[in-house]
């Protein structure tokens, strides 16, 4: 199965959009989620996926297992130490990238982001922003409905006890 | 917040929909009496109308190149004759490896869980997975070369498994493997050379053998994402369980 056909091309298409805030919810900025957007695609034309398949589900899990190889970069690891450097340093560490073009909301939102566990991360955005069911979300992450629930709570407690999200207009 | 840890979460799961009937009703009923509780609720609503509100633009925007990629397979029709264009930040996004061979390297780990350390002085492979956290230091193994514990994920069948890096003295470059615990001993489940040097101008075709091996064992055999420092600390503080 190593293409896709139309209709699995066109289903993939219309997910664009949600993958590509997926991605960004992942990466944290704008330049990696777009690396990881076409990452993501590349696999999917390469590999195809079954015929019988949920081509939206198929594809976050691919996005988040190419994300999974990513974390395996010590580079990211290194980002992540310098980041968190960077925080304690000075009070925002917006990158340039998402800095400019006034998306400094976004960046504040994604700082909050970052500071959650991934796997929480992971939970909350497909289902507080990309409206994706429990069980949906379960199903792309391959753990339980319980374990989403839990990791979305749990999430949002921390965003609660960092305040930054209560902080915006 | 006061409120208990099953309270948030059923906030939580109002929020989202994922409530029954009639639990909402009796947590909207409670609401209407416990302020903390209606405060939390409107916090968690805030919270919520940002986090979708940041990211509502996100959904625009896709890069040309990435639509392009779709439109071309789909007018050529098979995606499989589509060049994809190579990755250019490459570093971060290790797609293309490095051609070689996949070591058909048998380690055999000596369990060390027992605490008697092996006859020989040194770390065992065994004793460094189970003992040596993730990072980018490199520890010296009983038979002279060196090993790094590159991550630690657990996998689909319940049991922990850790990538790590080695160094033989036998074999130039590093190799990449992953080794699974179980029952209590690590099992090296795949090894393969790995890529010489992570630099962006070189060319490397995709997908040749090698440490996709690797690549592809974690993929398929991960159940999660990789754990974080603390948890993997605690974790082999506990001894692995």
């Amino acid at each position: 199965m190593p293409s896709l056909n139309t209709r699995q091309r066109s289903d993939l298409m219309s997910e664009l959009g949600g993958l590509r805030r997926f991605c960004l919810s992942l990466t944290g900025a704008a330049a990696d989620a777009d690396d990881l957007l076409q990452s993501t695609v590349e696999r999917m034309l390469e590999k195809g996926m079954p015929e019988d398949a949920h081509t939206a589900k198929w594809v976050y899990r691919v996005c988040k297992n190419i994300w999974i190889d990513e974390l395996r970069a010590r580079q990211v690891r290194q980002r992540h130490a310098t980041a968190v450097q960077a925080d304690d340093e000075v009070e925002q560490s917006p990158s340039a990238e998402t800095k400019a073009g006034g998306e400094q909301h976004l960046a504040a939102v994604n700082d909050a982001l970052m500071r959650l566990p991934p796997e929480q991360r992971l939970a909350l955005m497909l289902v507080a922003v990309d409206g994706k069911s429990y069980a949906e979300a379960a199903d792309i992450l391959q753990v339980p409905v319980g374990t989403i629930m839990s990791r979305i709570a749990r999430a949002r407690k921390h965003l609660l006890e960092d305040r930054v999200l209560l902080q915006q207009k | 917040m006061t409120i208990s840890e099953a309270d948030f979460e059923r906030l939580s799961q109002l929020l989202d929909g994922e409530l029954d009937a009639a639990s909402r009703q009796q947590l909207e009923q409670r609401m209407a009496l416990e302020p903390e509780l209606a405060s939390a609720w409107q916090e968690l609503q805030t919270i919520n109308a940002t986090l979708r509100q940041a990211y509502a633009g996100a959904a625009t925007g896709i890069p040309q190149r990435i639509t392009a990629m779709l439109d071309s397979a789909a007018s050529r029709g098979r995606a499989k004759d589509n060049v994809v264009p190579f990755f250019r930040r490459q570093p971060l996004w290790p797609t293309a490896l490095a051609a070689s061979v996949v070591l058909a390297l048998a380690i055999a780990l000596i369990p060390d869980d027992t605490g008697s350390p092996a006859s020989t002085p040194g770390l065992t492979l065994a004793a460094a997975l189970e003992s040596l956290p993730s990072g980018d230091t490199w520890t010296a193994l009983e038979d002279g070369g060196q090993i790094q514990a590159v991550l630690t994920f657990a996998s689909r069948n319940g049991g922990w498994c850790r990538e790590f890096a080695l160094k033989q003295t036998s074999r130039t470059g590093s190799q990449r493997g992953v080794a699974c615990r179980t029952d209590g001993q690590w099992q090296t489940e795949v090894v393969a050379q790995a890529p010489e040097q992570e630099s962006s101008d070189v060319y490397r075709p995709a997908g040749a053998g090698d440490s996709q091996a690797v690549h592809h064992f974690i993929r398929d055999q991960a159940a999660d994402i990789p754990l974080s420092g603390p948890q993997e600390a605690a974790l082999i503080n506990s001894g692995w369980r």
